[in-house]
């Protein structure tokens, strides 16, 4: 084992990562600088990356928080999670849950919600390329299945409940226009994100949609979607409805499977 | 003696940003391979892989890795390694490389190519890595030299002694990056023509031209500028020294049109011109 070599590599990164200098004296320069100006180019870039990353994985946080506040709540976040990971992609995978806990987070739910929508937009651009069920797998179902069939979502999807507004200022965020005001609500709302074509999508959902795509999750069948639908709205064209919602998602590449009841 | 791989002539780093320029070019476009960066594929589906499979079925591709870690004490990661070699299945790649640094130790990782001292602990150390790595991927692989900002009181060689004497021991390929010979010659003063003189010309499979950015007395390796004079001086005496060797200009930041990293290439292929025959010119393809 390279003992000198592992207790060398030690030193430096703790002193990379707490900004210290006690591997300072291991360092040989030139004359005309000194160790600290030097070591300080590996320090500085450490935290310049990391924070680098996370306001392009997190941009319109960013926007919302401004540079001040974003600054500092990255600084926090880099000191609670190192990066362990091989690939910058994935550093930012916890910050909207430490949005959550935050100091700042208290009075602004809102942050965590739009750091999801930003996340889920992230993880559905490279997630698993599934197959895609069409209208043609629909069409090749027996009509005597159809009640007992499930549905399979892409790895893509994701199905976000929010209790803010926290879509519309996204999207005012990604259009460079001033954002409505904080609007909290009593019952959450729906956000699907996927990915069509290679290009990732969202939209928000209205009740009954959220309802059905939440029951798709759950490996619900044709036949209870129908009948929540039917407690929802009315009951008579319940059924309809439901096809309605499947011909588009077919359409849209959300679904990857149906599946047949054994 | 060994058999290096093909020369391929004059290439580019894939950036996702010239993705479309690339792929919906009417005419053909003046690059002859294409060097991705081996993370960003490194991921379940979706359109970096697709953008890949679309570039390696036009372009000879070649592997660049940045998180190898290889000269770290942590124990090798083989669940990255195993991800690497699943990507190297499917892209097909000339060669695979990375470089002769360490990225950090205890699970963390500083997302910096870290340098380490010269000595013949680091040289058993990392060269003992190299062949395991080798031997897990099946294949020799490129190890680049990086650019440094600091050198440790502890180093018993220079170090174009500790890179040739790596390849040797590890038998190896190197990834020669032009831009981190002169940038660490600024840096440590030391002379970047010996550096090069001091490189075993079997070896090297690759070279890489990159810029650089000035900070207070030092040279930093930012990749965000053009290419510079004197880099391009030493390149010229890199191919005098290792003939024919696959070149390509590496930016990774500030990123400009396809057309201003063409043009750098041109430069590139009119040095070697100048220096090399047709005959040895010639790729592969
Ligand atoms: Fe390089």
């Amino acid at each position: 084992m390279a003992k000198n070599l592992a207790n060398l590599q030690s030193q430096m990164q703790n002193d990379i990562l707490k900004r210290e200098s006690r591997v300072l004296k291991r360092f040989s320069v030139p004359k005309h600088t000194t160790a600290e100006k030097r070591f300080a180019v590996y320090q500085d870039a450490y935290q310049i990356r990391l924070i680098e990353v996370l306001s392009e994985d997190y941009e319109n946080t960013w926007k919302y928080l401004g540079d001040e506040q974003f600054y500092k709540l990255a600084v926090e976040y880099i000191k609670a999670h190192p990066s362990d990971q091989t690939n910058m992609r994935w550093f930012g995978r916890h910050f909207p849950e430490f949005l959550t806990q935050c100091s700042l987070s208290s009075d602004h739910p809102i942050l965590t919600e739009i750091a999801s929508i930003e996340k889920a937009i992230e993880d559905a651009f490279d997630a698993v390329d599934d197959q895609t069920a069409t209208m043609e797998n629909l069409a090749a179902i027996p009509p005597e299945a159809i009640t007992g069939l499930t549905f399979k979502l892409k790895s893509a999807c994701r199905l976000l409940r929010q209790q803010t507004n926290a879509l519309d200022i996204y999207m005012a965020l990604v259009n460079e226009q001033t954002p409505d005001a904080l609007e909290s609500f009593d019952q959450p709302r729906h956000t699907l994100v996927w990915r069509n074509d290679m290009m990732c999508q969202y939209r928000a959902l209205d009740a009954e949609e959220g309802m059905l795509v939440d029951l798709m999750f759950d490996g619900k069948d044709f036949a209870l979607m129908c009948e929540m639908a039917a407690t929802m709205r009315d009951a008579d064209s319940a059924a309809t409805r439901v096809a309605g919602h499947i011909t588009n998602w077919l359409q849209t590449q959300v679904i990857s499977e149906l599946i047949i009841a054994k | 003696m060994i058999d290096k791989p093909p020369f391929l002539g004059f290439g580019l780093g894939l950036r996702p940003q010239h993705y479309p320029e690339i792929l919906d070019a009417e005419t053909e476009l003046p690059i002859d391979w294409f060097e991705i960066i081996s993370e960003n594929y490194m991921v379940e589906g979706g359109r970096p892989l697709q953008m890949l499979d679309r570039i390696k079925e036009r372009y000879p591709v070649v592997m660049h890795g940045v998180s190898m870690s290889i000269a770290s004490t942590a124990p090798l990661n083989m669940e990255y390694l195993g991800r690497l070699k699943k990507l190297a299945d499917h892209a097909n790649p000339k060669w695979i490389s990375d470089h002769l640094c360490w990225t950090g130790v205890h699970g963390v990782n500083l997302h910096d190519l870290l340098p380490i001292p010269y000595t013949e602990e680091a040289l058993n150390h990392v060269a003992g890595r190299i062949s395991q790595v080798q031997d897990f991927l099946g294949r020799r692989i490129a190890i680049e030299n990086v650019s440094s900002y600091i050198e440790f009181e502890e180093s018993e060689m220079d170090e174009w002694t500790f890179v040739a004497e790596i390849a040797k021991r590890a038998d190896c390929w190197l990834l020669l990056d032009v831009n981190n010979v002169f940038v660490s010659g600024q840096n440590h003063q030391f002379d970047d023509g010996n550096f090069i003189e001091q490189i075993p010309v079997e070896r090297v499979v690759q070279f890489h031209l990159a810029g650089h950015s000035e900070g207070e007395d030092v040279l930093i390796d930012t990749h965000d500028q053009p290419v510079c004079d004197e880099v391009f001086e030493l390149y010229e005496n890199a191919l005098k020294r290792f003939g024919p060797v696959s070149t390509m200009i590496e930016r990774d930041d500030n990123i400009p049109p396809l057309a201003e990293l063409l043009a750098e290439l041109d430069r590139a292929r009119e040095i070697a011109s100048g220096v090399l025959s047709p005959e040895q010119l010639k790729t592969a393809a």
